[in-house]
């Protein structure tokens, strides 16, 4: 029984690290209609930005969250404006593809910028923080309410504030709000450095738990489409709720049947979901 | 003059749908715009909106050139657009979208002004702001892209097909907000399959046939004219 409830709670743990990644990938393939594969590997980069500031510039894990927030969100911002930009103001028929195509690149390419800058050898993160309560670490415990706290503040944003609305009325009908003035340009730029915070956020808070390596980023890339896919575009709830789901179910998965299968569930899930309900689970919020 | 269209081209990528078109609108008129399916006002609306760019031809508004202007700043020139379809933001809340409606407004004592304003032109928005645009019916949905277009308080409105898929009571719902707002002083370009409806409100019309003016004058004589008899109001 506690077995049970420790893997559950591990379970939520990793899903909200999922959830984070899909939240930020959802909200830009809902808008502009590119499967921003790189979100992965900014995942990597932020990483190693948030454990050297804390092993070399000495900075104290908060901070270095938010400096992997901040490297994550200018590194999407930037990859938006120099690149996916270009091939989206060209209407041609292939643009789609060419988007597509260049994710995939950007993604190898962080990834093996990392691999040679400092090398594929996993690094330690170290702790800041010790104690656990019901056998859960407090540095575990802090992923699920970091992450909470990031899909409130992400939730209000989009539902209350100005720039929320117009980022939803551009999902719904880009050419409508654009006549009623909304800059799609702006749109853009806000929710690919949205996702890049989200998913730089979610790899300094887990970095600590396990480690930092260049290809740490590909589980919870692929995971995070599985939840987007199973989600639903354009649905905060849905994405936070398979998110959290896809973790507890990997994590029962790995303890009743075989943990050999821990990475495969999600995509078995995915594969039904996509025979019988193809539109994902919650459509839309 | 409040519009003023001189011999625009435009089309989607090579196919060219708009050949040599002008038109003129001036303040305070009410001018329909009538021809048949694919005769192209719709790509004349989007071009003038912004949303597709002129290959030559000038758009001017107030004496201002428009045309190949971003979409997003055609706003701030006065325009709205009642589009085809209703084209509302379903998941969001009938008071979301009419916020929308006034999104380049920046001082939120208009946006209420003119939020009390079409309130006050469409009593039931009010009573059903919180309910999401996705449920309302067809009839509610076109007064609320009405109200929608009329939240930055334009002085020109382009209304394309807003009788579409209407009940005949509600069709003549949307003709009598379309003269209140004439007389608040509205300049209005009307779409519209309906014809006589749209002739007898309007002050001048144009017709458009496979992307050329084919027509223009008051609206009063196209009424009489045989061959809009013929073509377009089935006698």
């Amino acid at each position: 029984m506690e077995v049970l409830f420790l893997q559950i709670g591990n379970g939520l743990i990793i899903g909200s690290v999922y959830a984070l990644v899909a939240l930020g990938l959802n909200m830009i393939w809902s808008i502009t209609d590119i499967p921003d594969f790189a979100q992965g590997s900014f995942y990597v980069l932020a990483a190693y930005v948030g454990l050297f500031a804390v092993t070399l510039a000495g900075l104290p894990f908060v901070a270095a969250l938010l400096l992997g927030m901040a490297v994550g969100a200018l590194l999407a911002f930037l990859c938006e404006r120099l690149l996916y930009r270009r091939w989206r103001e060209r209407t041609f028929r292939d643009a789609a593809r060419v988007q597509l195509l260049c994710a995939i690149a950007l993604f190898f390419l962080f990834a093996n910028v990392a691999n040679a800058l400092w090398t594929g050898k996993p690094r330690t993160f170290p702790a800041y923080m010790e104690g656990a309560v019901f056998g859960f670490s407090y540095m575990r415990i802090n992923v699920l309410i970091a992450a909470i706290v990031l899909f409130v503040i992400v939730y209000l944003f989009i539902m209350k504030t100005k720039q929320g609305k117009a980022i939803r009325a551009a999902s719904m009908d880009p050419g409508m709000a654009q006549v009623l003035g909304v800059n799609i340009d702006t749109v853009n730029s806000m929710v690919f450095a949205i996702g890049g915070a989200l998913s730089g956020g979610a790899a300094v808070l887990v970095a600590p738990l396990y480690s930092v390596f260049p290809s740490m980023g590909d589980l919870p890339l692929l995971k995070a489409l599985v939840v987007v896919i199973l989600g639903g575009f354009g649905s905060v709830a849905g994405v936070l709720i398979c998110g959290l789901g896809l973790g507890v179910i990997e994590a029962l998965g790995a303890m009743y049947v075989s943990s050999a299968y821990q990475h495969g569930y999600a995509f078995f899930i995915l594969i039904l979901v996509l025979l019988l309900k193809p539109k994902g689970l919650f459509g839309r919020v | 003059m409040m519009v003023e269209v001189r011999n625009i081209e435009t089309g989607y990528g090579e196919l060219q749908v708009i050949h040599n078109v002008s038109m003129e609108i001036d303040r305070h008129e009410i001018v329909a715009l009538v021809g048949a399916n694919g005769a192209g006002k719709s790509t004349l609306i989007q071009t003038i909106c912004g949303l597709l760019p002129v290959s030559s031809g000038t758009i001017k508004i107030e004496g201002r050139h428009i045309e190949n202007t971003p979409a997003h700043t055609i706003i701030h020139h006065g325009i709205a657009l009642v589009p085809e379809g209703r084209r509302l933001f379903p998941y969001m809340t009938v008071l979301e979208n009419l916020e929308m409606g006034a999104y380049v407004e920046k001082d939120p004592k208009k946006v209420r002004s003119n939020l009390d304003w079409v309130f006050g032109i469409f009593p039931k928005l009010k009573e059903r702001q919180h309910q999401l645009a996705g449920t309302f019916s067809g009839g509610e949905q076109q007064m609320l892209t009405i109200g929608r277009a009329l939240m930055s308080r334009p002085k020109f409105i382009i209304l394309d097909e807003p009788s579409l898929g209407l009940a005949p009571v509600i069709v003549d719902d949307v003709f009598k907000v379309l003269q209140v707002l004439h007389k608040e002083g509205v300049t209005i370009l009307l779409v519209e399959q309906n014809v006589r409806k749209s002739l007898e409100i309007s002050d001048r019309a144009y017709v458009l046939e496979n992307g050329r003016v084919t027509m223009s004058g008051l609206a009063s004589d196209l009424l009489t004219n045989d061959e809009v008899k013929k073509a377009y109001l089935g006698l």
